[in-house]
């Protein structure tokens, strides 16, 4: 087919004003606050999974995680009228989940959750340590998640929010309260932790210098 | 404990999608330098699509609607609301038929030009290059709109089948859907795609590409590569990098400033970048800017109060 250009204008390049509202996210807290339904799906549809499975990964208990993610969206929706719009929605509900998670981990029944669980992975990785290198995505992601679930405490918090949980480096900051420099620099750490401890499993034929 | 370098927190924010463009040229400088850093970067790049998979070892319950959690209402129009209203009226400039693309290019009438049969027929224009310091817009006979960086160079190269140009520099494409794939060929490689839109840089072995929506399949000498929206894909020296997700598309499209292009977009997603936009359109009234968008997406349009409401139409057309 043809493809020759039919019209062709130049104009002068102008730069947009650096404050230009950026986002997908100010559009979306602007929409809940009105009350529009359909932005709190768009919003359920992004972000409902990680969500469950961020909370899971820190209260141990998918049904527990469930519930409390759902709270999160209740309670975001009643307080709708409050948003800021110049603050993350996302980190809103991180914020919510992750306070409450930790409500819930004082708790003994989910310590004694976690020490099974634990226990358990202790003795798989013992029996699969034989087969390295020809793992299936499965296991492969098992040892992922287990690497960065023994992580130090902050370290694994900026690690999970800002690559598992695909946040931004400026809402993971918001959700942990500390500078964006600051969650840059525990990534960077658990970086190279993980790196250290994963090698064998991120390391390619290729690879070679 | 592992000693923290001045490259790691660079490393962290690339492998984000969030250094700075200054940021990748010093770590690129830095992957350079040794074989060692090369495979460095590489495996943490692995490492971080694999953490990104995680949440797949949860089974994770389905999740409820918004009218479950939530008492049930009726769902309203869509509703684009505005930071600030314009009262000096623009220069009329929309006549067009309704389309599935409108182009809004600041400081001219693109929409009204479109299609006019005043326009030569194939103008016979084969390469478009821009200076420093302009950008260029225009749009191809099977409808795809190109916006053209600075410093940038596009051929237009004949081919039977396939549609093809070539880029070197940086260019915004918007897609039309014909059936057959649309191909952008440059040094560094080839990107594939069939309707869609996309941010794509080139300069010599280098090439990044950000699809904002659809689906692109990257191609290098060695490699190919499936992208899709919200993805970043990234040749350095003619080698293919490992994808990365970017958490603001938005950010990569801001360039091209007071422009929107539109091939077949869904509106809610139309409507989020209208928004984002529309704080630009300094010359233009808002009713004109409505009546361009709702000729792009074929709806209905009212303008109350500030807020401007677009109800989709039944069966495409317009007035």
């Amino acid at each position: 087919m043809g493809t020759s250009p039919i019209i062709v204008r130049s104009e002068p390049v102008r730069r947009p004003p650096p404050d230009a509202p950026s986002a997908r996210d100010a559009e979306l807290a602007q929409a809940i606050r009105r009350g529009d339904e359909r932005a709190l799906d768009r919003l359920l549809a992004q972000r409902w999974a990680p969500l469950v499975s961020y909370v899971a990964g820190r209260v141990g208990d998918v049904e527990l995680a469930k519930d409390i993610t759902q709270e999160a969206f209740v309670r975001l929706w009643e307080r709708r009228h409050e948003i800021d719009p110049s603050r993350s929605v996302v980190a809103y509900l991180y914020q919510v989940v992750r306070r409450r998670a930790i409500d819930e981990l004082r708790r003994e029944a989910v310590r004694a959750r976690w020490a099974e669980r634990e226990h358990l992975h202790a003795s798989e990785d013992t029996a699969g340590e034989a087969q390295m290198g020809r793992l299936t995505d499965h296991e492969i992601l098992a040892r992922v998640g287990r690497a960065i679930g023994q992580l130090p405490g902050r370290r694994r918090e900026a690690f999970t929010l800002v690559h598992v949980q695909e946040l931004s480096y400026r809402d993971a900051a918001e959700v942990m309260g500390i500078a964006p420099q600051t969650v840059a620099n525990q990534v960077a750490a658990a970086l190279a932790q993980l790196r250290c401890e994963l090698k064998q499993l991120i390391a390619e034929p290729t690879d070679v210098p | 404990m592992i000693p923290a370098r001045t490259v790691d927190p660079l490393l962290a924010r690339s492998l984000k999608g969030e250094a700075s463009p200054e940021e990748e040229a010093t770590l690129r400088e830095w992957r350079r330098a040794s074989p060692e850093n090369d495979i460095e970067y590489r495996q943490l790049a692995r490492l971080v699509a694999w953490a990104a998979r995680v949440p797949e070892l949860i089974e994770v319950p389905p999740r409820p609607s918004a009218a479950e959690l939530i008492a049930p209402g009726g769902l309203g129009p869509w509703v684009i609301p505005l930071r600030r209203r314009f009262s000096r009226p623009g220069m009329a400039w929309l006549t067009a038929a309704a389309a599935a693309v409108v182009v809004v290019a600041g400081g001219f009438a693109y929409a009204q030009l479109r299609g006019q049969p005043t326009a030569p027929p194939g103008l016979g224009i084969r390469e478009i290059t821009t200076s420093k310091t302009e950008a260029a817009t225009f749009e191809l006979a099977d409808g795809t709109v190109i916006r053209l960086a600075p410093s940038s160079r596009l051929q237009v190269l004949a081919g039977r089948s396939r549609r093809e140009v070539a880029l070197e520099g940086r260019a915004f494409f918007a897609v039309a859907h014909d059936g057959t794939p649309f191909v952008i060929r440059t040094a560094a490689g080839e990107v594939a795609v069939l309707g869609t839109r996309l941010d794509l840089e080139a300069r010599g072995r280098d090439l990044r590409v950000v699809v904002v929506e659809g689906r692109v399949a990257l191609s290098t000498a060695r490699q190919r590569t499936q992208l899709r929206a919200g993805e970043m894909g990234r040749v350095l020296n003619g080698a293919a990098e490992p994808v990365v997700k970017v958490p603001d598309v938005d950010s990569f499209v801001e360039w091209t400033g007071t422009f929107l292009a539109f091939q077949s977009t869904p509106l809610h997603d139309a409507a989020r970048e209208i928004e984002r936009v529309y704080g630009w359109f300094r010359d233009k009234s808002l009713a004109e800017v409505v009546d361009v968008v709702c000729l792009a997406v074929a709806a209905r349009c009212s303008i109350e109060s500030g807020v401007v409401r677009i109800l989709p139409e039944a069966h495409g057309g317009g007035r």
